[in-house]
């Protein structure tokens, strides 16, 4: 039945006759009856009677939005199906409201029963489902999740340092590093556990009936496998900062607090746990946390008396449990004072380890040994040691060694940050200038301000797909990063050109028209004047996209006729850019053309000629353009 | 008896003890734990059974926390012994080893008179 249609009463009680063949149970609801407060409320449409369980939420659902709506229910053993229909009888509305039994018979004919299950149960998981890391959604989590009566262990994960990577490195990087990270947790977690992205970096887990006392050592666990996997294209090693509580019959988002505030705390670290009962261990929450390792017990006591009135002492007689403390406490520990000559493995054996680990780059380590030998020495320095206390042990040397070493460490990791906000902070500015600039030298070209961040865009998308065809440009993160923000100044040059030219509705005249190729060569010079810059990566690649931009593949362009691969790729590539934005912009001189006109124009060779590959690239992206130019 | 006296009558250096310690009440507690330092038996049995690696890390030790302990007399011939025992060589490790251990006697008498005396 077509919802548009009109019926009389008439017509509207043929058809419903018509449906009874079909379906058993048909009635006819009108707007009035289905209102809120109707004076008889509306009872539960029923088959052989059994009831359809809110069977009329649908008729006023289907009456509200005017179409129709379907409901498969399963009443014990048998699936019904109900369908509630809108349709205006004489003006006036109303919902046809039909309901039957699906047996196992009338199912047959729909396929794979097993299919269409899955095909049901998913029709929501696009939803739900985070794409790039199959955890749950943030939605899911809103929707579903938030108020749940919870007891089990509820943990907060974020990715320490993620934003810095994914703004330096390429969003790509950053994707790979979240997909690796989820992977990785997935192994560690079990099956009843639920895990959600919570946020940009931030997730969440869920873990039903975990034990109090395994708590803190899974989390930890998983914090140690996350640092020692080696993410490829990752610069350095991955950390996550984790919160974690117990969770005690309390609505989940409650929870979700606590964990997100056990999770700063750790943050204040890095690479670190901190659960409620982490915190209350005794361990001064203040006070950093010194190894100790020495087989002599009478040294251990000598190095902890100097020490312990600032510092929280952990002890290990031998290697082996060094090694696994390293293991259990990871960044907790703050420094490692490490004796040599140990029964078992010994100082150096350790050394390695925390080499092959990554840890000796997150944990400093003094060396105490009475083996003052210049080999010793020199080996241990090699082994990434960062001081070495000889013997006799004098108390304020050694107190003075281990702060100062420890404040190192952290202030290194505190500059890190600094100069990372920094970082972004100056290209944050960079681009502000250039857009700046921009505006106003399109202000004058009397274009619609658009036409730079377009042919940005286009550089972008092209440079991205280029990269996946072919590696003979030999395009690096950074040619990738600057190409598109140097595209911003392919017109400056025009600038040097008069006004009348500039801006004349008509055809230009042979004569004017060379005055207008000009702007190529008045921009380069521009960029040469610029002095102490010269030797800049971003100035060298504007420089050629200024003075190359309209040279054309077969050498029959301007103003150097340039050919084939003589033109730098970047010049290729904006001017691509810039003739498709011409053709689809309104201009003084022409209007705008529909982005498949474009298209056809550029590969058909009438708006000068291109690199192949790059035409390639323009067909492959040809739907991403359209979508995103919405022409 | 005071802590002075004890290490002054093993012939070591207190004020130098003293300087890298720091107090009187530190160095009190921790030489009289040396009693119970188990790296002079350990040396003195690796020896005797042959085990010269062991003794070697043995008398190490016990170098070791002689020298921070400053006992001065008992550091001197137990590096000498360490140094032979680190070639693997165990000639003239007899000799050697009854200057340590008159040297330990003294040491532990020492100590055992100041504990005993407090």
């Amino acid at each position: 039945m077509n919802p548009d249609e009109k019926l009389t009463m008439k017509q509207a009680l043929e058809e419903i006759e018509a449906l009874r063949r079909i379906f058993p149970a048909v009635r006819l609801l009108s707007g009035e009856q289905l209102k809120k407060d109707a004076a008889v409320p509306v009872e539960d449409i029923s088959i052989d009677g059994i009831k359809v369980d809110c069977g009329s939420c649908i008729a006023v659902n289907a009456l509200n939005e005017k179409k129709q709506i379907t409901k498969l229910e399963l009443s014990g053993s048998d699936m019904l199906q109900v369908i509630a229909q809108y349709v205006e009888i004489d003006g006036i509305p109303h919902v046809i409201e039909m309901a039957k039994k699906l047996s196992g018979d009338s199912l047959m004919y729909l396929g794979d029963k097993k299919d269409l299950a899955a095909k049901l149960a998913s029709s929501n998981s696009e939803l739900y489902i985070d794409s790039l890391t199959g955890a749950y959604n943030r939605r899911y989590f809103e929707e579903f999740l938030k108020n749940m009566p919870t007891s089990a262990g509820v943990v907060m994960i974020d990715l320490d340092d993620f934003k810095l990577y994914n703004d330096s490195c390429g969003h790509e990087s950053g994707d790979t590093a979240l997909h690796s990270m989820v992977d990785i947790i997935r192994k560690c977690i079990r099956a009843t556990d639920t895990l959600v992205r919570y946020g940009g970096d931030e997730f969440l887990i869920i873990m039903p009936g975990i034990t109090d006392d395994r708590f803190t050592q899974q989390l930890r666990y998983i914090k140690r496998r996350i640092h020692k996997t080696d993410i490829p294209g990752y610069p350095g090693q991955l950390s996550v900062s984790i919160g974690g509580v117990l969770a005690v019959n309390e609505p989940l988002i409650s929870a979700v607090a606590r964990a997100d505030k056990n999770m700063y705390l750790a943050k204040n670290r890095k690479n670190t746990v901190v659960t409620d009962d982490s915190k209350l261990s005794g361990n001064d929450a203040d006070k950093l946390n010194i190894m100790i390792v020495d087989d002599s017990e009478l040294n251990r006591e000598i190095l902890s008396s100097m020490l312990s009135s600032e510092f929280n002492i952990l002890e290990a007689a031998n290697g082996e449990t060094c090694l696994s403390m390293l293991e259990e406490y990871g960044t907790d520990i703050s420094i490692v004072l490490l004796d040599i000559v140990m029964p078992g493995i010994s100082g150096f054996d350790v050394l390695k380890v925390m080499n092959a680990d990554h840890l000796i780059e997150d944990i400093p380590v003094i060396m105490i040994s009475s083996d003052n030998s210049d080999s010793s020495v020199r080996e241990a320095y090699e082994m990434g040691v960062s001081d070495y206390i000889s013997r006799p042990f004098d108390a304020r040397v050694v107190y003075h060694r281990v702060f100062n070493t420890i404040k190192l460490y952290s202030k290194q990791r505190r500059l890190v940050k600094l100069v990372t906000d920094q970082i972004n902070e100056k290209e944050k500015n960079n681009s502000m200038m250039i857009g700046i600039l921009s505006q106003i030298v399109e202000f004058r070209n009397g274009e619609s301000g658009l036409h730079v961040v377009h042919i940005r865009t286009l550089t972008e998308m092209l440079l991205e797909q280029l990269v996946k065809k072919t590696d003979k440009y030999k395009l690096d993160s950074t040619k990738k990063m600057l190409i598109p923000t140097a595209s911003a100044l392919h017109d400056i040059g025009k600038i040097g050109i008069d006004d009348k030219i500039l801006n004349k509705p008509g055809r230009l005249t042979k004569e004017e028209f060379e005055i207008m190729k000009t702007h190529t060569v008045i921009g380069a010079q521009m960029i040469e004047s610029l002095e102490q810059y010269q030797n800049e990566e971003l100035i060298k690649i504007a420089h050629e996209i200024c003075r190359w931009h309209h040279e054309r593949w077969d050498g029959k362009g301007y103003p150097d006729g340039l050919k084939g691969d003589e033109i730098p790729i970047s010049a290729q590539i904006v001017s691509i850019a810039d003739v498709y934005d011409a053709l689809v912009s309104e201009r003084v001189y022409k209007k705008a053309l529909p982005h498949e006109t474009a298209i056809k124009m550029i590969l058909d060779g009438e708006c000068g000629q291109f690199n192949p590959i790059l035409l390639n690239c323009l067909i492959d992206i040809n739907q991403e353009i359209k979508k995103k130019f919405n022409t | 008896m005071t802590i002075r006296q004890c290490y002054e009558n093993m012939g070591s250096d207190f004020d130098g003890v003293l300087r890298r310690l720091g107090s009187e009440a530190m160095i009190s507690r921790v030489a009289v734990k040396f009693l119970n330092d188990p790296s002079f038996n350990n040396l003195k049995s690796a020896l005797a059974a042959g085990r010269t690696e062991e003794a070697f890390r043995a008398a190490h030790t016990l170098k070791g926390v002689c020298v921070n302990l400053g006992f001065d007399k008992l550091y001197e011939c137990s590096s000498a012994l360490t140094e032979l025992l680190r070639t693997g060589s165990t000639d003239g490790a007899d000799a050697l080893m009854a200057e340590v251990e008159k040297n330990y006697e003294i040491t532990a008498a020492a100590l055992r008179e100041f504990r005993d005396s407090q």
